[in-house]
């Protein structure tokens, strides 16, 4: 573990001193989880690769700066959420939404997500509004916290609080349904949605 | 399950998701793929190659230095028969060893200031058959030089009574001299009957001259003059001002090549050359552009006279006069490339003719330009630094046929045509107007053989 650590830290410095053949190691060991995370925040695969290659452009522009404070790998991820959200189309997010809807985590929910892969998984959060499904990509996955998520996208904590709300609401909503109506509604789900 | 569980395996699935990349592509985009493995295999190449070419000149041009040694370890210079067929009259010395007697007979007589014209003498001893009448003629010699001796001493020998010791003490060195000519002739005569009859001697060692060495290495300094044929594709959707003007006015102008190569030959015609390479192509943009100008003076622009014709009025006012300026823009750019070729041919002889063909890869070490290339708006900007071109196009591929004519044993000249295709493209892969070369030139070039 250590070792892996200051091989990282290395990998880091020789970043910093602008050496190619680590920036090549840093691409090859971090591209396809990055990439990963692209698709999810862009409406197609071709603008994900656009963002990755952005938010690696990005990262070595910027990794002078990265202190070594927390995950490395977390950094490099919130560079290219920030990229795929500059290419995505401007979310218009509803100040008016106001006030938290109750929304209780305990809430026991049918199982039927253990056994879906990460695809069908991503279909159902993606049958969320737009704004809802950033949100919750960015707290729920990403570990973002409400003033990250409100400064990055330019509204208030509140307004991100109450959209996680109803993200989680409306998602209790869809696996109940899925439940009812059986897993090949999956399917059927993306292509309402799409 | 609760709600926070299904949270939990979406993040843990979703964090730990891997898409399939390119890295390759990806590397190429960032700007961060500099074609590493093609560097490597071009450093190999020049390498390799270099390595291999100086070896086989070394080869060729020491290979027919032996050095063999008998028992007694004594050396003697002999003349071999050079091994090159362009320089048949060359003598190339190479060590060896005979027999003792001479080494012996040179050290008593190397006080002797008459040794100096016998150790010449013994200088042109020739010990292959391939040279009986050098043998015929130092023999000859020796033999003039003996008669010589013989009368004068027969002359001091007459007048012996009237001698001094040191006169006597000469004519006993005189006599020296005659016993080890007595003794020299001896050994050419059976130097001599050895080689009408050879026979070889359990005592002797016989040198292995490499003779028949295949190989021979030549420096070949070249100029060379080309035009160029140019395409150039616009790879945008839409045709730009830029492209048009570019398609239109753009011309190629001959290019100038310098070139040095080492060239390897084997003896059965065929040929291996490499070298380093400098062609400079230009580019010229020239086009008539008009514009109006206006002009714009203070003057009369009506003179109106009264019915009773007793008022003139004159008004005064700016008066336009439009001018129509064309002038002619001409602006040129080079490009600057450093190449690696390395060719395979065949040169086949006709007396002192020669035809060859030859055919190989050209790798582009680098490209550079200078001169200012069309922008668009009848600008020009500096080729250089524009992002427009590649600083490398990779590599190309060359045909050539030449005349070769012999000048001298060492030397000869020939002039040939070259079609060259440059595979790669010129164009930064930002630019949309990409631009490729095929060319065509002639070459001259001089060949120094070793």
């Amino acid at each position: 573990m250590i070792k892996i650590a200051l091989k990282e830290q290395e990998l880091i410095q020789k970043c910093i001193q602008n050496k190619a053949t680590a920036q090549r190691e840093l691409v090859k060991k971090y591209a396809p989880v990055l990439l990963a995370l692209c698709k999810r925040y862009c409406v197609d695969e071709h603008q994900a690769k656009d963002c990755l290659q952005e938010g690696f452009i990005r990262i070595f522009k910027n990794i002078s700066n990265f202190k070594g404070v927390g995950s490395f790998e977390g950094w490099m991820k919130k560079i290219c959420v920030n990229c795929c959200l500059t290419q995505r189309k401007k979310i218009r997010f509803t100040e008016s939404i106001e006030g938290t809807v109750a929304v209780n985590l305990e809430t026991e929910i049918p199982d039927v997500v253990s056994s879906l892969n990460e695809n069908d998984l991503l279909n159902i959060i993606k049958s969320l509004q737009e704004q809802s499904y950033v949100v919750f990509m960015m707290h729920s996955i990403e570990g973002y916290s409400h003033k990250e998520i409100a400064e990055t996208l330019e509204i208030s904590e509140g307004t991100s609080r109450s959209i996680l709300s109803r993200a989680r609401v409306k998602l209790i909503e869809k696996v109940n349904e899925l439940y009812l109506t059986g897993s090949n509604r999956i399917l059927q789900f993306n292509i309402e949605n799409n | 399950m609760k709600f926070w569980e299904f949270e939990n395996i979406l993040k843990e699935k979703m964090s730990s998701s891997k898409a399939e990349v390119d890295t390759d592509k990806l590397l190429l985009d960032l700007g961060l793929a500099p074609d590493k493995k093609r560097k490597y295999l071009l450093l190999w190449l020049l390498g390799i190659s270099i390595l291999v070419i100086g070896y086989m000149a070394w080869k060729s041009n020491f290979g027919t230095q032996c050095t063999v040694q008998n028992q007694n370890s004594s050396t003697v210079d002999y003349y071999q028969e050079p091994t090159t067929k362009s320089s048949q009259s060359e003598i190339k010395t190479v060590d060896s060893s005979d027999s003792k007697d001479i080494s012996s007979d040179q050290e008593n007589h190397t006080k002797d200031a008459s040794t100096t014209n016998i150790r010449a003498e013994k200088n042109t001893l020739v010990s292959s058959r391939e040279y009986p009448k050098a043998v015929e003629n130092s023999k000859n010699e020796i033999e003039e030089i003996q008669d010589q001796l013989y009368a004068a001493i027969e002359f001091s020998v007459s007048n012996s009574n009237e001698k001094s010791e040191i006169e006597i003490s000469t004519e006993l060195r005189e006599l020296d001299k005659l016993n080890y000519l007595n003794q020299l002739k001896t050994n050419f005569l059976e130097s001599e009957r050895s080689i009408k009859n050879p026979r070889i001697s359990d005592q002797i060692v016989c040198p292995k001259f490499n003779n028949k060495n295949p190989w021979s290495f030549d420096l070949i300094p070249e100029v060379g003059l080309q035009y160029s044929f140019k395409s150039l594709t616009n790879l945008s959707t839409s045709d730009s001002e830029s492209f048009l003007k570019r398609k239109e006015n753009e011309k190629s102008l001959e290019g100038i090549q310098a070139a040095l190569y080492g060239r390897l030959n084997h003896a059965n015609g065929l040929y291996v050359k490499a070298g380093l390479s400098y062609l400079r192509m230009a580019e010229k943009m020239e086009f008539d552009t008009f514009y109006t100008k206006i002009d714009t003076t203070i003057g009369i622009v009506s003179i109106t006279e009264s019915q009773d014709h007793d008022t003139l009025t004159i008004i005064y006012g700016e008066i336009y006069e439009e001018y129509e300026i064309s002038k002619n823009l001409r602006k040129h750019y080079y490009i600057h490339q450093y190449d690696f070729p390395i060719s395979l041919g065949y040169s086949k002889r006709f007396g002192a003719n020669y035809f060859e063909v030859e055919g190989g890869i050209n790798i582009n070490l680098s490209t550079r330009y200078s001169g200012y290339i069309y922008s668009d708006s009848e600008t020009f900007i500096p080729a250089e630094g524009a992002d427009l071109f590649k600083k490398n196009v990779g590599i190309g591929y060359f045909l050539s046929a030449y005349y070769r004519r012999q000048i001298s044993n060492h030397g000869s000249l020939y002039v040939g045509p070259r079609y060259t295709k440059r595979s790669g493209k010129f164009n930064d892969d930002n630019n949309v107007i990409q631009q490729n070369y095929s060319s065509l030139g002639i070459h001259f070039g001089y060949i120094h053989s070793f």
